[in-house]
């Protein structure tokens, strides 16, 4: 897809957001579901703001103060609810983008593909503006964990309508995200961009595939050392034959190619098929503490103990392997709210330049959002394999912190202002819209104003003495090294206000979610 | 503000002493002492073939019965690989190295693996990246031979991409990584030139204070100063390349380019590491109607080619003499081809090691194919532990003491003419 389009794309998203700050959102009460709590949280800004930050895509300040207001329990509640949440905004925002723009385009040789970027801005829409937080950041989960690539998978239904089996795949993933899992690995062996990306559209009797049967058990359930090579083997047999209709994707069992003989498989015998090999492997007890551990790992902290890993598979098995609970616990406990578990995760691209946006209140910027990320390492709807993105310490290194700061300089500067109700984003050199609405909400006029306000908004005032020391000398530094006061009136306040925010932006506790 | 102007707002705070001391072994000292740089200098690139290429592809038994009993489909004939000698070829698609190969310049060796094989991707790269078979939480093996240099350089292994592969990372940091040149750096917001000299300061304070209670964030405060100075060295040392060499137009071969570019400005950089991926050819691996095209071989190409070109830049250069490229895959593939026109994971593998001073031909032993000695599953028994090619590299070109880093004595291989 050429540039130009791409660009177009972006720009009738943008337009089409309604601010965020105007969007006050009224999350109704509702009384607690007769849970066993495991830990009643200290319910400030700052725990509020780590909530969110790991919950969902970090939150305004406007925001977090609203949820202080209506409690943890009543928070939560909502967010593994999302079905009881009116997000009517943003799926009217996803419908239009995606009916004004070609989700296919002619790619090699005639084929019809997908138009990659589109599905990329339209999910980044979603992370940005949902009102479902939980439900996208699990669906960005599900993605991680069955990690699938566009990459491979271009193919799309013959329709009509025809759909990029990419974004079948991401909407099997939000509906299911806190459902049950037993079921969604049921699905997701059904799902045509899964078995495109793990060959099992071509894994047929006497010849077996072995791909989607080893991931299935090494990366998607139980985990390496849980079963043997021949194992590998025999559920591939049991494999055979699965495929889907290239008209509109429905799933079927070719019977000419799948094999009907006897297989052992985990100590069982006989003529199994996929579903049963499935349903054998979740009998076993590897996947509860599996799963536990890897979602521990992606909200809480890495490196949990066995007995928090214990307790959370215990809680996934009992209840048949339904995410809501398991995830309900994860955020309920003791744990969660620990010193231990503050900033101890590093930002992935994808939260560092989200988290961003959202805490910003400023959500007109995509143009450059899916190219940063990309610098920065991440690349959605292409994970790297299929163990998924990267994690932790491995997203730091020199070209993707220079990509970091150069987002943090570009996106948040005087470039990204457009003209005031306009339906085309003009470049205006001014102070953006998004930045006077804060200044002037919050009466920002001195620089202790700015950089309180900014430290509160971005870190929950988390910064050391000497930092404060630094920012305070940085905004009474004048354009010849000279030290003055800061007036919001300077020729050069507006540079100062946005370089106090990419200051913040470029903190080492800045990049930890 | 321009690139040099930035520059300059940045020296003028070094020669303030603002500088934290492990930035003063920035490149300008390191070439004023001698050091880092330089055309005495050994330089290892390492190519990560990733996903499991198939070794018995790409340096094919021609005569041997037992590969073209297990490849009825996948089998390239004896009338069209690029003979080597008497009993292996390259695949066709490999002129690139052949020409190498011809120039006396390349060593293929065979049958390489470590005892005990996994054939999970992600297990089987732990094994490679730490070096180690049972410990795979462990450093990677090239972050410990950075770790046991004494080197004024800022930039001693560098990545080429945006991620970092587990061989380059420790538990206290990862290498630098350098996705392309021309983005390797620091842009800032024109309409805020005013403001640029006071922000570059206060970056550079906050960066420098001290962390004590998060090693990442300590992490993430030295990343942030070296990646600020190597840019910068980086940019100035541009001018030094001039490209004579049409690279082939896809990104693997880009990469070997940027590695070019960056040993032409001299940063002292000791390790290069690229990957090329796409290598898990469970189907498609060849086409239907004709096995010397398909994923795989694409891949053979690409490889191959941007070699090729890569070896020449060198030369055009004066620096060939300086680089070992060192290649590997976390595993071959089974013998006996799938019903998908591909193949599934396997073990042992043949590594290609290419450079001026490499003894050219073959080393070791090729596996056995036949039936009765094949392993359990149907694989191919390695000859040769992975981590004797890995003593080669570190103790016979990189001048390193292999033992430490390796954790236990490999005996190297017979890699190098004296």
């Amino acid at each position: 897809m050429n540039k130009m389009k791409c660009v177009a794309v972006s720009i009738v998203l943008v337009t089409a957001f309604s601010s965020f700050l105007q969007a006050q959102r009224a999350i109704p009460a509702v009384r607690h579901d007769g849970d066993r709590l495991s830990s009643m949280p200290e319910w400030d800004s700052r725990n509020a703001a780590h909530f969110m930050r790991r919950a969902g895509f970090s939150a305004p300040l406007e925001e977090i103060d609203q949820l202080v207001q209506q409690g943890f329990l009543t928070t939560l509640h909502s967010m593994l609810h999302p079905d009881q949440i009116d997000d009517s905004e943003t799926e009217r925002i996803v419908d239009e983008a995606l009916n004004s723009f070609l989700p296919l385009v002619e790619g090699p040789e005639g084929a019809r593909e997908v138009n990659e970027d589109l599905l990329r801005d339209v999910w980044l829409v979603r992370m940005i503006h949902s009102r479902r937080q939980l439900q996208e950041k699990m669906t960005y989960f599900w993605h991680d964990h069955f990690a699938t690539s566009v990459d491979t998978v271009m193919d799309v239904t013959r329709g009509p309508p025809e759909r990029p089996l990419m974004l079948i795949q991401n909407e099997l993933l939000r509906e299911s995200s806190l459902g049950n899992f037993k079921d969604l690995v049921h699905a997701v062996a059904r799902d045509p961009a899964m078995m495109v990306f793990l060959d099992n559209v071509s894994n047929v009797v006497g010849n077996p595939n072995e791909n989607w049967a080893r991931e299935l058990m090494e990366l998607f359930t139980m985990g390496l050392g849980n079963f043997s090579e021949k194992d590998v083997q025999e559920a591939a047999r049991a494999f055979t034959g699965w495929t889907f209709s290239r008209e509109d994707g429905s799933f079927t069992i070719l019977p000419s190619l799948h094999d009907d003989g006897e297989k052992t498989f985990l100590g069982v015998t006989g003529n199994l098929s996929g579903d049963q090999i499935i349903d054998i492997i979740f009998e076993q007890p590897a996947t509860a503490e599996f799963i536990a551990r890897k979602i521990w790992e992606f909200f809480v902290y890495p490196n949990p103990s066995q007995e928090v890993i214990g307790q959370l598979g215990q809680v996934f098995r009992d209840s048949g392997y339904e995410i809501r609970p398991l995830v309900s616990a994860v955020f309920r406990h003791p744990e969660f709210f620990s010193d231990r578990a503050r900033r101890a995760l590093v930002k992935s691209p994808l939260e560092y330049a989200i988290h961003a946006m959202r805490e910003l209140g400023n959500p007109t910027f995509t143009f450059r959002l899916r190219r940063s990320m990309e610098l920065m390492g991440q690349n959605l709807y292409s994970p790297p394999n299929v163990d998924g993105y990267p994690s932790g310490i491995a997203w730091l290194n020199t070209g993707t912190a220079l990509a970091r700061f150069s987002y943090a300089a570009e996106a948040f500067s005087l470039r990204s202002a457009r003209s005031p109700g306009g339906q085309f984003p003009v470049l205006v050199w001014a102070l953006p819209p998004w930045l006077i609405e804060i200044i002037d909400r919050h009466r920002l006029r001195s620089a202790d104003d700015f950089i309180s306000h900014f430290t509160q908004r971005l870190l929950q005032g988390d910064i050391s003495n000497d930092v404060q020391l630094i920012l305070e000398d940085y905004m009474r530094r004048g354009p010849g090294g000279s030290i003055g006061e800061f007036s919001i009136r300077d020729r050069n306040a507006d540079a100062k206000i946005l370089g106090l925010v990419f200051l913040l932006l470029a903190l080492p506790p800045y990049q930890m979610s | 503000m321009d690139r040099r102007q930035f520059v300059k707002s940045f020296t003028l705070l070094s020669a303030a002493g603002s500088v934290p001391a492990f930035l003063k072994r920035s490149l300008l000292q390191a070439r004023a002492a001698g050091l880092g740089g330089g055309s005495e200098d050994p330089i290892l690139v390492i190519c990560e073939c990733n996903g499991g290429l198939d070794g018995l592809s790409a340096v094919i038994p021609y005569r041997n019965d037992f590969y073209y009993a297990q490849r009825p489909t996948l089998g390239i004939g004896a009338d069209h690989v690029l003979k080597l000698d008497d009993e292996f070829g390259f695949h066709p698609v490999m002129s690139g190295l052949k020409s190498l190969w011809d120039d006396g310049l390349v060593s293929v060796v065979h049958g390489i693996g470590y005892p005990n094989p996994t054939r999970s991707h992600f297990q089987s790269l732990d094994v490679w990246w730490t070096a180690s078979r049972n410990d795979l939480s462990a450093d990677g093996w090239l972050a410990r031979y950075v770790a046991n240099l004494d080197d004024p350089a800022i930039l001693q292994a560098v990545n080429i991409g945006s991620g970092a592969p587990r061989a380059l990372i420790a538990s206290s940091g990862s290498a630098p990584g350098i996705r392309s040149v021309d983005t390797y750096e620091f842009t800032t917001d024109p309409q805020a030139r005013i403001d640029q000299t006071a922000r570059n300061a206060a970056f550079q304070q906050v960066m420098s204070l001290p962390i004590d209670n998060s090693p990442e964030q300590e992490f993430a405060a030295r990343t942030a100063l070296e990646a600020t100075v190597s840019s910068l060295d980086l940019i100035d040392g541009q001018d030094n390349y001039v490209q004579t060499v049409e690279y082939p137009n896809n990104p693997f071969a880009g990469n070997l380019q940027t590695v070019a570019r960056i040993i032409a400005a001299d940063l002292g950089v000791r390790v290069f590491y690229a990957t090329l991926g796409g290598f898990d050819t469970h189907a498609n691996q060849i086409r239907s109607d004709n096995n010397r095209e398909g994923l795989h071989s694409r891949l053979l190409r690409t490889f191959s080619d941007a070699v090729q070109a890569f070896w020449q830049d060198l030369r055009n250069m004066g620096r060939s003499r300086d680089v070992l490229i060192m290649t590997f895959s976390e595993f071959g593939r089974r013998l006996s081809e799938n019903g998908s026109l591909g193949t599934d994971h396997g073990t042992a593998n043949p590594m290609f090691f290419i450079g001026e001073k490499v003894r050219p031909g073959f080393l070791g032993e090729m596996p056995s194919l036949a039936p009765d000695m094949l392993d359990d599953v149907g694989d191919m028994i390695y000859k040769i532990d992975f981590r004797r090619a890995y003593a080669s590299a570190l103790q016979g070109w990189l001048g390193a003491d292999a033992g430490p880093i390796l954790g236990e004595e490999f005996a190297g291989l017979d890699l190098f003419s004296t």
